[in-house]
């Protein structure tokens, strides 16, 4: 095989090519890097390439492969991550100018080492909004990031540069975060796969938070095979991380050919249908037909679930901000400094009804998946829009484009319930995604399903075509 | 504090009180900015929590 094939291979492909000795580590990620090298300029999907690590990295590799040593399953696979996780000797900036300042990272995050322990190379870390807070990767600091399925738009946000690396054929595997849709918003306008855990599944150990309440890390990649694979090394409880579940690893790649044998699904409608633009719904109402989903349901209460996750979110990323924007408010990107200041200053009583409504929200779907096995919903109203749009058109009603992209995203991460975006790609455009969303802990079920519509043809994210 | 008035007033006093020195344009960036959150904020204000809601940290039997 030439090694500048090995860019369009899935993670598990590639590292099968690896064991059977078609291509070395080295040649595989230095194909990576020459992808990255060459794309760079056009998509600007990272702050930090680090070439020599991920060189000598992919040696090791190669040797401890020569001594006959058995090898873990991702070995000589590069991956990148978001640039809120800490790569040891990397300064980590959360997509920020006020923390350059800051000394490098003593040692990985907690799901870095998981990774680098099964094997995979880190190449570097992704652009992203500034400290994840908007769906776009405009960064004001790094240049936006532009979506290799048409440069002229966004990528999405805030884990903008994993959607597009991956998307780009850059890496096979990315690490992003998701605190109101950040790992689906970007997965659905770049047309790439990506899980978000149940809240406490994955350690956060070594990422700069946003807001610890709704904080999740998770993987991107380009088949459902590589999440489950991605999110299998990741699993498994954490000490030093106080929000992690001491849960053990509950493996889901042997079960994800189960197919959908008992499982009852049916569409969101309601709040979902009225926050979705006509390819959006169309793509939600084909993947809950090949699915064979029952009558659709209108959750009550989404709109005010939207609402309430956005004080939340603003109240806790306002005071996590608010002693760093009294010295230093012009370091911060301009299109959310306003919105942490504003955040910071929103009542205790609204922060506190925000938590009751989630307590409340909770119960009404535990009701609901008492009932159903999986949702399906679109995961954004639109596809891909323009860099530098300020407003966007939902079934005749405009809203803000930056803070809209998260609308049918942030009333399920509010609740921490696991989630599968499985892009759906459109003939001649660009791609949308649909949410396949479990109930706690059963990631395995939202896996399963999405591996069915990805078997049916309906799923699909294969490389972008970009002329290097 | 519907009232934009009372919402300017408003940011004006907490940003005070947190002593954010933003002035000018900064500031009504930041008034546009909490008058969104107000407007946004409404479904959730008129809720009456039913009781039982108060998030509490529980032992898990």
């Amino acid at each position: 095989m030439m090694a500048m094939d090995s860019i369009r291979l899935n993670a598990g492909a590639l590292a099968a090519a690896l064991a059977n000795g078609e291509l070395s580590a080295l040649e595989a990620v230095g194909a990576a890097l020459d992808r990255v090298a060459a794309l760079e300029p056009k998509v600007n999907a990272f702050t930090t390439v680090l070439r020599v690590q991920a060189l000598a990295d992919a040696k090791a590799v190669d040797e401890r492969r020569a001594s006959g040593a058995a090898m873990p399953p991702l070995a000589g696979v590069p991956f990148a991550v978001k640039d809120l996780f800490d790569l040891q000797g990397v300064t980590t900036l959360a997509g920020s100018k006020v923390l350059r300042g800051q000394p490098p990272a003593a040692r990985d995050a907690a799901l870095v080492r998981r990774l680098k322990d099964a094997g995979a190379v880190c190449v570097g870390a992704l652009n992203m909004d500034e400290f994840a807070y908007g769906f776009s990767t405009e960064n004001s600091h790094y240049g936006p990031t532009h979506n290799p399925r048409d440069l002229s738009r966004s990528a999405g946000g805030s884990s903008g540069g994993c959607g597009a690396a991956v998307a780009a054929g850059m890496v096979p595997l990315a690490l992003g975060s998701d605190t109101n849709g950040s790992i689906r918003v970007p997965s659905s306008l770049c047309g790439v796969f990506g899980l978000k855990p149940t809240f406490g599944r994955l350690s956060r150990m070594g990422s700069y938070p946003f807001v610890a309440g709704l904080d999740h890390l998770g993987p991107f990649a380009r088949c459902v095979e590589d999440l489950a694979l991605a999110y299998d090394v990741c699993q498994g409880p954490d000490l030093e991380d106080g929000h992690c579940a001491q849960r053990q690893a509950e493996p889901v790649l042997p079960g994800l050919a189960l197919g959908l044998e008992g499982l009852k699904i049916a569409r969101l409608g309601g709040y979902f249908d009225e926050h979705a633009g006509p390819l959006a719904r169309q793509a939600s109402l084909a993947a809950a037909k090949a699915l064979g989903a029952g009558p659709d349901l209108d959750l009550p209460g989404v709109a005010v679930a939207r609402a309430a996750a956005f004080v939340i979110t603003a109240s806790e990323g306002g005071a996590l901000h608010l002693d760093r924007l009294r010295g230093a408010y012009a370091d911060y990107e301009p299109l959310s400094r306003d919105r942490f200041l504003s955040g910071a200053i929103i009542p205790a009583a609204w922060y506190l009804k925000a938590q009751r409504y989630r307590h409340w929200f909770r119960a009404q779907m535990k009701e609901a998946f008492a009932k159903v096995d999986l949702f399906i919903a679109p995961a954004t109203p639109l596809q891909a829009q323009p860099l530098g749009t300020e407003t966007m058109d939902i079934n005749g009603r405009s809203f803000p484009a930056r803070a809209s992209m998260g609308l049918l995203t942030q009333p399920i991460s509010f609740l921490g319930l696991p989630v599968v975006a499985v892009p759906i790609p459109q003939p001649g455009g660009l791609p949308i995604a649909v949410q396949i969303i479990a109930p706690p802990w059963r990631e395995d079920l939202a896996l399963r399903a999405a591996r069915v519509l990805e078997q049916r043809g309906l799923a699909a994210s294969p490389v972008a075509e970009l002329a290097s | 504090m519907e009232d934009p008035l009372v919402t300017v007033a408003y940011v004006d006093l907490a940003l005070a009180l947190h002593g954010v020195p933003v002035e000018g344009a900064q500031r009504e960036r930041v008034q546009k900015a909490f008058a969104l959150t107000v407007d946004l904020a409404q479904g959730l204000l008129q809720w009456e929590a039913p009781p039982g809601c108060d998030p509490a940290p529980v032992f898990e039997p």
